[in-house]
């Protein structure tokens, strides 16, 4: 039986106490970020991370790293020695900062000399992490949009199954980048105002930011009330740039991913829905549901409250459903308000008390990359 | 002069959507200036990404800037509406 | 144990010409359209393992690469940086995702598992063993493994980058391999060793090693550290060298080279920072 142990999270909600009191009430804070784009000047929520000190320097993102990396340590109290068999599964949509700084300062080939002959790029952050922590060297970057790091918490729990390591963290990250965000306003999917998922009136994405830490492990190396049953990540390939809104594709990775972990669609006590409010990832995903669920599950969107962090929600959101159910409740989603006829079924707008159960955690993607996760609390 | 009228205008609006939509096997003098661009007619075979890559080159090359999907389903149909609309007159 | 069914290359060394393009346009003209250079050789690799063959719906695609798709990276760059622009749809999508393993996967009609993968040295190995894993656990019954990196110019900034610090020439690949737990119509079985392993435990291996293996060793192994594993033991070499650049997959350009030239067992061994991984990969009679 492979393990959730918990872990840490930089978000937009706070340190524990306040990102709770956020869940629990409902309500969340964003910052106003603008571009110029044409010459005109456009502005935009965002969610960032909360942080006083912030600045842009390149070494924030692995101060955030190690920062978050150690705080999951403490809480766990995990070894020098646990670590040295634990394996790093890092999920981003973005690029490593280290390789594209000086590729940007590059543009002219001003800069080849001054780039110290150094392996830099893709796989510097787990690099840097394997090395800072004394991990295991099994350490993989996975970038497969916005189910990154829901595929990297897949790929170490049959990593932990296969025995070839004992414990494992997976990463998920992922920083305000102006070319991400640019891209976003380009393709027409940036709300103007706030992110509504479900909702009649949705408007689109919210995008945010989010480092989280998430240990896994197996109950005959280290015990916990969570435990993961199995996911499936598929790829659909209607369309580069999503799921197909007849929900075909979702329908099936929910299903296959009912059968891996030996559930029926009425033990799921709720699910985490990917909910976007994008006007197309909402359709597609509630047909989907609708395919595999007989009646309305319970279901919620954690994107109003640390926006959509792209290759982080995998492990971000995870991790806060823990954090909810250990604290007693399912959130609500904020910002639903009117009933969508065509998608019909309606979120949770309140909290909902739960203190143990089976959720589902669904996750879809460009590239078609669609991700489902069922894990579980027991009883204590 | 009126878009409709401007042949000019109307081979450079078909040269963007062909570059644009990477539709190589397409010659502007192929593309009608009367057939619906989004329609099985045009051969063009577009989808909403191409319509993304369309408002993208109306706003870098013709400085017109279409909000959302709504503003370019309305504004962009035929080539002789769509040089209409950056001419009218 | 797990079989390595088909294989299929595309490999240039710097200076060598290579119309990704032309080639792939030959294959499948009507695939051209928003897929650029990393993405048409991604394509082009995966269609020389696996040709026209039909792939079951189920197939699983997990793709390395060392940095990934970099060149559009470096439009987006230029896009906004100099010529004021916003991205473009197509090249900001090619950007965030791992565009290039959903058109490899539209193009043979798999809707398996999709990764896309990348670590700074060993990426391949890497790659591998989870796919081992996946294939031993009955998680995946059939896995397309690809390792795909494009040679970026200016070749001096791109050297540094990747902390090639000597003369050698860089180069770039697609390389290719269908793998299952079925041993029946397989090429080759492939076994990449568990244990993560340092200079000592190599060594050992090596002594312990039958005489009738090759070996083969990963090009971010040094003469030097190669002097020092083999320890004046006389070992048979499989090499593939001469005609590959440096790039981070070159571990499976090297794999499929010997299944399609030798015969018999190999020893592989790679190296980054002082870690080791080894694979072993052990021709089958053909028929």
């Amino acid at each position: 039986m492979i393990t959730i142990l918990g872990g840490e999270i930089l978000s937009a909600l706070g340190e524990k106490e306040r990102r709770l009191k956020h869940l629990s009430d409902g309500t969340y804070s964003t910052v106003e970020k603008t571009m110029t784009l044409m010459g005109e000047d456009l502005s935009f929520a965002y969610y960032t991370i909360d942080d006083g000190e912030r600045n842009s320097a390149l070494s924030i993102p692995l101060r955030y790293l190690e920062d978050v990396v150690q705080k999951a340590i403490d809480k766990l109290s995990l070894t020098s020695d646990d670590l040295s068999r634990c394996g790093l599964f890092v999920g981003s949509a973005s690029n490593d900062l280290s390789l594209s700084l000086p590729l940007g300062q590059n543009y002219d080939n001003s800069q080849v000399e001054n780039v110290a002959c150094k392996r830099i790029g893709n796989g510097y952050y787990a690099d840097h992490l394997t090395t800072h922590f004394g991990l295991h060297d099994f350490s993989l970057t996975y970038n497969t949009a916005c189910t990154s790091s829901a595929n990297a918490v897949i790929d170490a729990a049959s990593m932990l199954e296969g025995g070839i390591i004992d414990y494992a963290l997976v990463v998920g990250f992922e920083m305000f980048a102006p070319i991400s965000f640019e891209g976003f306003a380009a393709m027409q999917l940036l709300s103007p105002g706030k992110i509504a998922p479900f909702d009649r009136d949705r408007e689109g994405i919210v995008l945010g930011e989010a480092v989280s830490a998430l240990f896994l492990s197996r109950d005959d190396v280290a015990s916990s009330p969570w435990c993961f049953h199995g996911g499936v990540s598929s790829c659909e390939t209607h369309s580069v740039t999503g799921a197909n809104p007849d929900g075909v594709g979702v329908s099936e990775v929910i299903s296959a991913a009912l059968k891996v972990a030996d559930v029926k669609e009425s033990d799921i006590t709720a699910v985490k829905a990917h909910g976007t409010a994008s006007a197309l990832n909402d359709m597609a995903e509630m047909n989907g549901m609708k395919k595999v669920f007989t009646a309305s599950p319970d279901f919620f969107s954690f994107k109003p409250y640390i926006g959509h962090t792209l290759g982080s929600c995998g492990s971000s959101e995870l991790l806060l459903m823990l954090e909810c159910v250990d604290a007693g409740f399912v959130p609500g989603t904020p910002n639903f308000v009117n009933r969508d006829e065509a998608l019909d079924w309606t979120p949770l707008k309140e909290k909902m008390p739960c203190e143990n159960g089976l959720f589902m955690l669904n996750y879809f993607g460009f590239g078609g990359n669609n991700t489902s996760i069922v894990i579980e609390k027991v009883k204590s | 002069m009126i878009g409709s009228q401007d042949d000019a205008l109307k081979l450079r609006l078909k040269t963007m959507i062909i570059e644009e939509c990477e539709k190589e096997d397409i010659t502007p003098e192929e593309l009608a200036d009367d057939v619906e661009l989004f329609s099985d007619a045009s051969g063009l075979e577009l989808d909403s990404l191409d319509a993304l890559q369309i408002s993208m080159g109306l706003q870098t090359q013709f400085k017109i800037r279409l909000g959302d999907s709504k503003d370019f389903r309305r504004v962009v149909t035929t080539i002789n509406a769509l040089a209409d609309y950056i001419q009218p007159e | 144990m797990i079989y390595i069914h088909k294989t299929g290359s595309v490999n240039r060394k710097e200076g060598e010409e290579l119309d990704v393009k032309a080639a792939w346009k030959v294959v499948s003209p009507k695939m051209i359209r928003r897929t650029d250079r990393f993405i048409q050789l991604a394509l082009l690799g995966a269609y020389k393992a696996v040709g026209d063959n039909v792939l079951d719906k189920g197939t699983a695609l997990y793709m390395a690469s060392g940095q990934g798709n970099l060149a559009v990276f470096k439009r987006l760059r230029d896009q906004r940086y100099i010529h004021k622009q916003p991205p473009k749809p197509v090249d900001f999508i090619n950007s965030l995702s791992n565009t290039a393993g959903f058109y490899v996967a539209q193009y043979f009609g798999i809707y398996g598992k999709n990764l896309n993968v990348s670590r700074q040295g060993l990426v391949a190995e890497t790659t591998l063993l989870l796919a081992q894993n996946d294939l031993e656990l009955g998680k995946e019954q059939q896995i397309l493994v690809g390792g795909v990196d494009e040679l970026q110019e200016p070749v001096a900034f791109t050297k540094r980058t990747l902390g090639i610090c000597d003369e050698r020439l860089l180069g770039e690949g697609s390389n290719w391999m269908l793998l299952s737990a079925q041993q029946e119509g397989a090429l080759a079985s492939i076994d990449v060793v568990k244990k993560q392993m340092h200079a000592a435990d190599v060594k050992e291996c090596l002594h312990t090693l039958d005489k009738s293996c090759k070996v083969a060793f990963g090009l971010r192994c040094s003469k030097e550290m190669i002097d020092e594993l083999l320890d004046g033991a006389e070992r048979e070499r499989f090499v593939y060298e001469a005609s590959c650049g440096f790039y981070e997959t070159a571990t499976l350009y090297a794999l499929n080279s010997f299944i399609n030239e030798g015969e018999g067992e190999l020893l592989f061994i790679e190296n980054y920072k002082e870690n080791f991984r080894l694979i072993k990969v052990n021709t089958l009679p053909r028929f």
